[in-house]
Formats: structure tokens, C-alpha cells, sequence
């Protein structure tokens, strides 16, 4: 395949990059394992992560993306020299994002819809990704666009699973931290700018996460937590790459300010 | 803590005899108005009460004052608690949960209500869910 058309990845390596993650996802379904909860308590702080063979096969199988994504990678004859750090963070998100829904779905017919549907979306994740080192590219445009929506997509199912698996407080806080703050930075460095902007993805992340602590204790359902995030999320990002365009102020925060109206709306009206 | 996630049904809630006569002895020093608590501990033992003001003062309704809730959950969480239930007073009765109980349970926990009986206070627990109710039974200790 690479022969002819070398912005796509070798089938070979492709095949073998998204067996093994598969099958270490399905691992985590066959093997039933007694579950160790690993606890910090300290005065006024309690932390508790439950770890399950079901969780450690999910965290392998993202490790085991990134690793494999940098093997993709670096089969990729424009990469030259360059660092594949950015083409390895969301297909490693996603890894952790299908592994940790597929969890909640491990008893019920579901799963297998889940890992159908998460087999060809880490396929089309990996091919993008690989598309995206090449601007000029034939499908480089719609790559573009798959990655940035699928990076928001992600993180509102990851928001939405962690709530409804009762997340905790000193959890979720750190997770939303992350992952919004991972997700912006890609996404940020998508635009076309080949920028990483660690203080707007600091910021993102923070604002973010002082949300989804702000509304831990409101009884509103997981898709409903999910949005009332992902909004200022998008609308963040959005204003950073309207401001990194010489936008004025004013006009840069019309969109953001109509995006988390929205957003917000709909999760208030579901 | 919040609400949406994976909800189990709790069939039992365990409480020890001096917490229900901490729990009777709050409610009859505010009667003939409601009071009401949250109650947190587990695996379906209460370990702690959590006496909170009733905002509303009234003699048929209770709300929980915000700022002291949120105290009370954030004393949960940072002690690895569960929030297991929320008990309120009916001074004038009845002994079950009231359709204003059912229509504004928002937790999915087990809700004891306090109420007049002998010449003292009787608690029962309640699970609610989907507009229904059914009777959870309290496990008293010594």
C-alpha cells in the first residue's frame, strides 16, 4: 500500500498495531480478576483508585498504542527527524477512552458493539494521524477535521463514563485536568500553526476541571455532565485559535460565548 | 455522590441504636418543624451523621442549607465515605415518604423518615426510584 501511496501506513504495520491493542482490549473482558483498591489517606484528602486487571489491560492497551503509534510513525517517510509525540497522544486517548467505556458495557451484549465500533474507529484514528504529517496530502483536510472532532468526541465520553461510574472528587478533578488539557494541546496544534500552547492548554485544562468539581455533587446525568464540559472546551480552544489569528478580543469570543450557550442549553433541556 | 451514575438498589441500612437516638433527639429538638440530616458511612453502615439546618422552617417541607450540604459532602469525600442516606422529620406524619418526598428525591440513597410513634420517634427507610417507593429495612446495632 505504502508503495503507491505513501501517505497512508504500511497495512502490515497497521494490522499488527490494531490486533494487538484489540486483543489486549478483549483480555480484559475474558480474564476475571479480584479487584485491588489502591488508597492514599491523608488529613482532609482521600484518594482511592480501584484496579482491576479490566483497568491495567486498558492502561497496557494505551501504552501499547503509543508505543505502537510511534512504530507507525516512523514509517512514515516525510516524518524526517521529527518528534512523533503529537501523533501519538490521541490515539492513545482513544485507546483508553473505548477500553474505559468497554468496561462499564462488560456484561452486556453492548461490548461487542462497542468493540466493533472502537476496532474501526482506532483504525481511522491511526490512518489520520498518519495522514496529517503530510499537508499536502489528498485527504489531509478531512484527517484534520476527524482528529479535532474526534478529540472533543473523546473527551465527552470519557467525561460522561467517568461520571457514570461514580468517579470520585480527588479522581475525576486530575482526569478532567488532563485530558482536557492533553486534548486542547493537540487540538491547538492542529491549526496549522505547529504550536504548543501549554499556557492556553494549562488554562483550558483548569478551567475545566474547576467545572466538573463545581458540578460533582448537582444530580444531572452523565451525558448532561458530559456537555455542560465539553462546551467551554470547545469554546476555549476556539477563542486561543481565533486570538492566535489576530482576531480582536470582542469578536474572537462571540463564537465561544454562543458555542457554551448551546452547550450548556442542551444539557439544561435533556 | 451526584446523580446519573451506576445506581444499586440498597436493601438494608445499618445504623447503631445510639445514632438513631442522636438522629430522634435532633428531630424533636426542632419539632414541631421538620429537621433533616444527611447520613454517611459503608457499605450500608452509617458511620457519621451530618445534622443540617432546615432552610425552609417549615412544618411540612425541608431544605437542606446549601453551604452546609456541600461541607457535609466534601467531609465525605475527603474521608472515603459514601453518601447513604438522607433522614427527615414528619412532626405531624405520615410514617412513609410523602409525594413531595418522592417527587424531589434526588440521590439515590436510602431516605429515613423520622415520625411521631409512642410517644417517640420511629424510623423507617425508604428507597425511591422513578416515581415509586419501597420499604428498606434499618439494621439497629448496639
Amino acid at each position: 500500500m505504502q508503495a503507491n501511496r505513501p501517505h497512508l501506513p504500511s497495512a502490515e504495520r497497521m494490522g499488527v498495531l490494531t490486533a494487538s491493542v484489540l486483543l489486549t482490549l478483549a483480555l480484559a473482558r475474558l480474564i476475571e480478576s479480584p479487584s485491588l483498591t489502591l488508597t492514599l489517606s491523608l488529613p482532609g484528602f482521600y484518594f482511592a483508585f480501584p484496579l482491576t486487571l479490566g483497568i491495567f489491560m486498558t492502561l497496557f492497551a494505551a501504552a501499547l498504542t503509543a508505543a505502537g503509534m510511534d512504530w507507525l510513525m516512523r514509517g512514515h517517510p516525510a516524518l524526517g527527524e521529527k518528534s512523533t509525540r503529537e501523533h501519538v497522544m490521541l490515539p492513545t486517548l482513544t485507546t483508553l477512552v473505548i477500553g474505559a467505556s468497554l468496561l462499564l458495557f462488560a456484561d452486556t451484549a453492548a461490548w461487542w458493539q462497542g468493540f466493533a465500533f472502537g476496532a474501526v474507529l482506532l483504525a481511522a484514528v491511526y490512518v489520520a494521524e498518519y495522514i496529517t504529517v503530510t499537508p499536502s496530502a489528498p485527504l489531509y483536510a478531512i484527517s484534520r477535521a476527524g482528529l479535532t472532532a474526534l478529540a472533543y468526541a473523546l473527551f465527552l465520553i470519557l467525561v460522561a463514563s467517568l461520571r457514570f461510574a461514580g468517579a470520585r472528587l480527588f479522581l475525576l478533578v486530575p482526569a478532567i485536568f488532563l485530558v482536557a488539557g492533553f486534548i486542547s494541546l493537540r487540538i491547538l496544534h492542529l491549526d496549522g500553526a505547529d504550536r504548543w500552547d501549554f499556557p492556553w492548554a494549562i488554562g483550558i485544562g483548569l478551567v475545566c476541571a474547576q467545572i466538573g468539581a463545581g458540578l460533582h455533587y448537582w444530580t444531572i446525568t452523565p451525558v448532561q455532565f458530559g456537555l455542560a464540559l465539553t462546551g467551554p472546551l470547545y469554546a476555549l480552544t476556539m477563542l486561543s485559535m481565533s486570538l492566535a489569528e489576530g482576531a480582536p478580543i470582542r469578536r474572537a469570543a462571540v463564537g465561544p460565548a454562543i458555542v457554551v450557550s448551546l452547550a450548556w442549553a442542551a444539557a439544561v433541556l435533556l | 455522590m451526584g446523580g446519573g451514575g451506576v445506581v444499586v438498589a440498597m436493601q438494608s441500612l445499618t445504623l447503631t441504636k445510639d445514632q438513631l437516638q442522636e438522629m430522634a433527639a435532633h428531630v424533636e429538638s426542632h419539632a414541631p418543624l421538620e429537621a433533616c440530616g444527611l447520613l454517611a458511612g459503608k457499605n450500608s453502615t452509617v458511620e457519621k451523621i451530618f445534622f443540617v439546618q432546615n432552610q425552609a422552617q417549615s412544618p411540612v417541607r425541608y431544605v437542606m442549607d446549601p453551604i452546609e450540604q456541600l461541607q457535609a459532602f466534601e467531609w465525605i469525600e475527603s474521608n472515603g465515605m459514601d453518601l447513604l442516606g438522607i433522614f427527615h422529620s414528619h412532626p405531624a406524619g405520615p410514617e412513609i415518604v410523602s409525594p413531595t418526598d418522592i417527587a424531589e428525591a434526588a440521590y439515590a440513597v436510602v431516605y429515613v423518615i423520622l415520625a411521631r410513634a409512642d410517644g417517640g420517634w420511629r424510623a423507617r427507610g425508604f428507597w425511591m426510584e422513578n416515581g415509586e417507593f419501597r420499604e428498606v429495612r434499618l439494621n439497629v446495632t448496639r
